[in-house]
């Protein structure tokens, strides 16, 4: 890891307190191509100061305009895959969730299942860092966050792994829960009470089918996703197949 | 191809403003002077979009220069026009001198019709 320079350690002791926004640098940071940000973060820093001797509301105001801005400039260009990825799950989740609304007439309630979300999500998690390691999913996170091809074949191929474990994981604990839920309604059903314990009851544990389903279509994407970025880097073709 | 060597107007700008500014042409320089001698308030993403790009054409040329307290311990990047930016600030210089010339050789109505009433600007 880089040391800091002299200068560096000169500035964190006299100059904390007059340090643009922190979560602005932090985007910036993550926005920018590696050869500017050396150059625009002190180009802002200077400027910046000298406006906070005037006013340092407006100073950071100023900063913030200036982040997005330059944000807006810089996105495309060099998280543009992670934009495109990014756009694509927002838009499953938003049709997913205009469809619930459509198919309750207006009541989407009956599709939101606290229980039923806890018996997919956790255990598909556990399971798939059980398969891999908790590192993996470490680099897995960081992957979503920063798709970006660089890092190594097996490294892909792990990632690769984990989403995989993940989305089979959760489709097939959906099936598991669904059959616990049939077999319950089944034992509990009679001539008197079926219609009231067949109708919401089976509405319910088919929730964990659902989930299942959703959460292997986001991994299968995210399995893709690394599969074209491992391919991108022109590393490793054979590894992920 | 020659029309690739015509540059926008905001690349005339900034090639402008580098060689005004010397040895002292950095990215927030380069925005300061722009604001103050022509009020074009850049935001520094849109500033840095334009440096890149004339890079990239071999207009001008980069480098790294010493890290100072107020940066936050950052280096500033320097800016200096290349003999290719300089060549091309001449052909669009000499490209809309021509043009104007020919708006000067008309008649006052037509000059008139055409600009405005902008005779002064001439």
């Amino acid at each position: 890891m880089k040391q800091p320079t002299a200068e560096q350690q000169k500035h964190h002791k006299t100059q904390q307190s007059e340090q643009p926004p922190l979560l602005c640098q932090r985007l910036l940071e993550w926005v920018l191509p590696e050869t500017l940000q050396e150059p625009v973060l002190g180009d802002l820093q200077e400027e910046f100061i000298e406006r906070q001797q005037q006013n340092r509301s407006r100073a950071c105001w100023w900063y913030r305009q200036q982040t997005l801005s330059t944000c807006w400039h810089f996105i495309y260009q060099t998280k543009g895959d992670w934009l495109m990825f990014v756009l694509s799950v927002v838009f499953f989740i938003a049709v997913s969730l205009w469809a619930m609304f459509i198919a309750g007439a207006g009541n989407s309630g009956m599709f939101y299942d606290l229980v039923s979300l806890v018996l997919i999500i956790p255990p598909a998690v556990l399971f798939a860092v059980g398969a891999t390691s908790g590192h993996t999913l470490q680099q897995a996170m960081a992957f979503l966050l920063n798709p970006r091809p660089g890092a190594d074949p097996l490294t892909y191929q792990q990632i690769s792994h984990f989403f995989n474990v993940m989305g089979n994981s959760a489709l097939l604990l959906g099936f598991f829960s669904t059959l616990i839920g049939v077999v319950a309604i089944a034992n509990a059903m009679n001539a008197d009470n079926f219609a009231s314990s067949f109708g919401q009851a089976t509405a319910v544990c088919l929730l964990t089918l659902l989930y299942g389903c959703a959460l292997k279509t986001l991994c299968y994407v995210a399995a893709q996703k690394v599969s074209f970025v491992a391919r991108e880097s022109g590393k490793n073709e054979s590894v992920l197949g | 191809m020659a029309q690739d060597k015509f540059i926008g107007e905001l690349e005339q700008m900034i090639l402008l403003t580098v060689l005004q500014l010397k040895a002292e042409a950095y990215g927030s320089q380069i925005r300061q002077y722009l604001a103050e001698a022509v009020g074009r308030d850049l935001s520094i993403g849109a500033l840095y979009t334009t440096l890149e790009r004339l890079e990239q054409k071999g207009m001008l040329t980069g480098r790294l220069g010493e890290a100072t307290a107020e940066r936050g311990g950052r280096a500033k990047k320097y800016f200096a026009v290349t003999a290719e930016g300089q060549q091309a600030l001449n052909r669009s210089k000499q490209a809309l001198d021509q043009l104007w010339q020919g708006l000067v050789r008309q008649s006052g109505k037509q000059l008139n019709t055409v600009v405005n009433g902008s005779e002064v600007l001439l």
